[in-house]
């Protein structure tokens, strides 16, 4: 038996939203099209050569030794302390908002709704303006220039507390719960037994949101962190690029690091958030779709 | 580093058998990344002093001391400033870092460096940092270029608008006239007081941008701006790097660096073409006064616990000959400078072998108000001046606006204005 698929018409109203859709395409996509192709060419191509040329396999190659081998593999030190903070950071806001968000959706408790706006406060307040009250904070604490530190600093994510709360309000099924109380479930039973299995989706969403704002941070290490070796990937590639010049108009020194370098640099930043994106699609659009339809 | 302390381990048992040790310092220096080797060779060759040098992005330096300060903890003992307005801004009441050298550097070492080379470093009538390179403007030109055209390399600034005047037509030109840079080195060339320290009074600044000093220079650039003598693109733009790079631009004004790092990466001129010639004078001036573009510079804590060792690394690191012999720019200091100018002797890539000669004679021009302000005169300039010229505004018309920017950026920053 074959089955015949509707002839697709393109009426002025699919017309307008597929031209809609081009647009946005080629106005976010051609940005990430000219980095990811700029990483291929030499100094002088970037320079003279049309915006949206290929380079060279060898052009590539000097560019990735120069900024990979410079001073002593310094960005793969780099590298992997972003890895820790992020690790570290991500485990962090996930041990503290799943726990907080459920117990602020499932219990009635004095002072609930207090932690509830303060979380939405805390949401809404811009991060750099309480980056240096965490720097006296952890200055106070002695953790400034220590990994501890910067991950205890980067797990504070009130956001993943408040989607937390949201999911566990209207996506988990009350008989559910109840009919496990009427078994005999604990409250910490309730918890590890019942919802945190059905909250894969919002434990992989706030990971996800965890994680890009932590790899991309760069003002909080930029404050607590003044010992390069303990740099993430921004704060030291912003040193290494500022350093030498290659942006400022001011290139009069032999480091090896020039435009090419720099846009090499920024495509390192991106790819892993690109990677992991693509590789947790399928959870973060679950869960940012729970909660959408009660049921 | 473990030999290091292997070693000082060791001298510390000689000492316990033969006599006091040598105590052991370790130093915390923030560097840029080009300075690295430069600390790197001091800590090879001190033993008792051990550098934990941390590479800091040049422009966050003021921001990351202040912090320190705050924190009263990870504070330097010595680092490097890239900007020479880091050291007007690193000795006020609220950041007050650096120590004053005036008498803890020698008068006899202070003297070994080009005249006004330390300008940067005096503030308030205190040396409070030592000058790395210098980065004063010269003439670069293409030597068989400017042969084949028959030209005369200019003197004056009034050959050079005339020079101007004569390529134009053929599609050439001489440099860029809306860089900030450049253009303030222009705008000062006669004597300009934009924004010049007034000598004998603290934090006391001249800005009169009405004299015919400032006029002069601001309507030969609106002239060579108009008749397409200086280009309307800066010398790091695509359009400016074809220009250059297809031989369009013949001569510009650049400063020490350019020629090295710009011209010959850049613009990438063969060798045997790039020459270089004095800076440029007007014709009632007795010699050049030129500006600069850069140079840093480096400076000590001055609550540091080891203030001896502090003042040598910034001693060491600003004059000492074997160091300085190998820094990629043009050394501050004399006797530095004229061993590091050996090289460029025996470079085939410049047209003449002189190229050192002339940056070294054009340092005794330099401007003695390249100091240290704890504001930007150039993005000013940028802001107020080159943003106008993309919609046909002219400098000229531009000078009372930017007397207005000038003044109230330096009373706010302190300045009394005269």
């Amino acid at each position: 038996m074959s089955t015949r698929q509707a002839p697709m018409r393109l009426n002025l109203g699919r017309f307008v939203v597929f031209a809609i859709l081009a647009f946005a395409v080629c106005f976010y996509g051609i940005p990430l099209l000219w980095l990811f192709l700029a990483g291929t060419r030499s100094e002088a191509s970037l320079l003279t050569d049309p915006p949206f040329a290929l380079g060279t396999w060898e052009a590539f190659s000097r560019t990735w030794t120069n900024l990979t081998t410079y001073n002593n593999f310094q960005i793969i030190t780099w590298a992997t302390n972003s890895l820790i903070y992020s690790v570290g950071g991500v485990l962090l806001s996930l041990v503290a908002s799943i726990p907080g968000g459920y117990a602020l959706a499932q219990s009635e408790f004095p002072g609930r709704k207090l932690i509830l706006t303060l979380t939405l406060i805390a949401m809404i307040t811009p991060s750099t303006a309480v980056v240096l009250p965490i720097f006296l904070e952890m200055n106070l604490l002695g953790l400034n220039n220590t990994y501890a530190g910067l991950i205890l600093a980067s797990g504070f994510f009130p956001f993943g507390v408040y989607l937390t709360y949201v999911y566990f309000s209207t996506s988990l099924p009350k008989g559910v719960m109840d009919s496990a109380r009427v078994d005999g479930a604990n409250r910490f039973e309730l918890f590890t037994r019942i919802a945190l299995p059905l909250a894969r989706p919002i434990i992989a969403l706030v990971a996800f949101f965890s994680f890009l704002a932590i790899w991309s941070n760069y003002f909080l290490a930029f404050v607590l962190l003044s010992d390069d070796k303990l740099y993430n990937l921004p704060v030291g590639l912003t040193a290494l690029v500022s350093g030498s010049g290659a942006l400022s108009n001011l290139p009069s020194n032999d480091v090896p690091i020039k435009k090419p370098e720099v846009v090499l640099a920024a495509i390192l930043v991106v790819l892993p958030v690109l990677l992991i994106f693509m590789a947790a699609q399928r959870f973060v659009r679950s869960g940012m779709l729970s909660g959408a339809e009660k049921g | 580093m473990h030999f290091k302390t292997l070693a000082a381990l060791g001298g510390l048992a000689l000492g316990a058998m033969a006599g006091p040790a040598m105590a052991q310092v370790t130093l915390n220096v923030w560097s840029d990344t080009p300075r690295l080797a430069m600390f790197d060779l001091y800590d090879k060759t001190h033993d008792n002093v051990t550098l934990n040098v941390t590479t800091v992005a040049p422009a966050d330096l003021i921001a990351k001391i202040q912090l320190a300060l705050q924190a009263k903890s990870e504070i330097p003992d010595v680092i490097f400033m890239s900007d020479i307005g880091y050291t007007a801004q690193l000795s006020t009441r609220r950041s007050n870092y650096l120590m004053d050298l005036t008498d803890k550097v020698p008068q006899a070492l202070q003297d070994e460096f080009y005249p006004n080379g330390n300008s940067p470093c005096h503030v308030n009538g205190k040396l409070l940092c030592m000058r790395n390179d210098l980065a004063h403007m010269i003439v670069w030109y293409d030597k068989p270029a400017m042969e084949a055209l028959g030209k005369a390399v200019p003197t004056t600034w009034e050959e050079f608008q005339k020079l101007g005047e004569e390529l134009a037509p053929q599609g050439l030109s001489l440099g860029t006239g809306v860089e900030a840079f450049p253009l303030y080195a222009m705008l000062v060339s006669d004597g300009c007081d934009m924004v010049m320290p007034v000598e004998g009074k603290e934090d006391t600044v001249k800005i009169d941008l009405t004299t015919d000093k400032c006029l002069k220079p601001a309507r030969m650039v609106d002239a060579m701006l108009k008749n397409g003598s200086l280009t309307k693109v800066g010398p790091f733009e695509p359009d400016f790097v074809a220009l250059a790079k297809g031989g369009k631009i013949p001569l510009m004004i650049g400063p020490t660096w350019f020629g090295e790092y710009v011209i010959k990466p850049t613009y990438e001129w063969p060798a045997g073409k790039l020459a270089a010639a004095l800076p440029l004078k007007w014709d009632d001036q007795s010699q050049p006064l030129t500006w600069s573009w850069g140079g840093g510079t480096y400076g000590a804590w001055k609550d540091t616990a080891h203030p001896a060792e502090a003042v040598d690394l910034v001693t060491w690191m600003s004059t000492d000959v074997a160091n300085q012999t190998n820094a990629v720019t043009l050394p501050g200091h004399r006797p530095s400078a004229e061993a590091w100018g050996a090289r460029l002797a025996s470079d085939a890539y410049y047209a003449d072998p002189n190229v050192f000669q002339v940056e070294a004679e054009a340092a005794q021009y330099s401007h003695p108000g390249y100091v240290s302000l704890r504001f930007s005169v150039s993005d000013a300039i940028a802001k107020v001046v080159v943003q106008p010229l993309a919609s046909g505004g002219t400098v000229e018309g531009a000078l009372p606006a930017l007397q207005t920017e000038l003044t109230n950026l330096a009373k706010l920053n302190g300045y009394q204005v005269e």
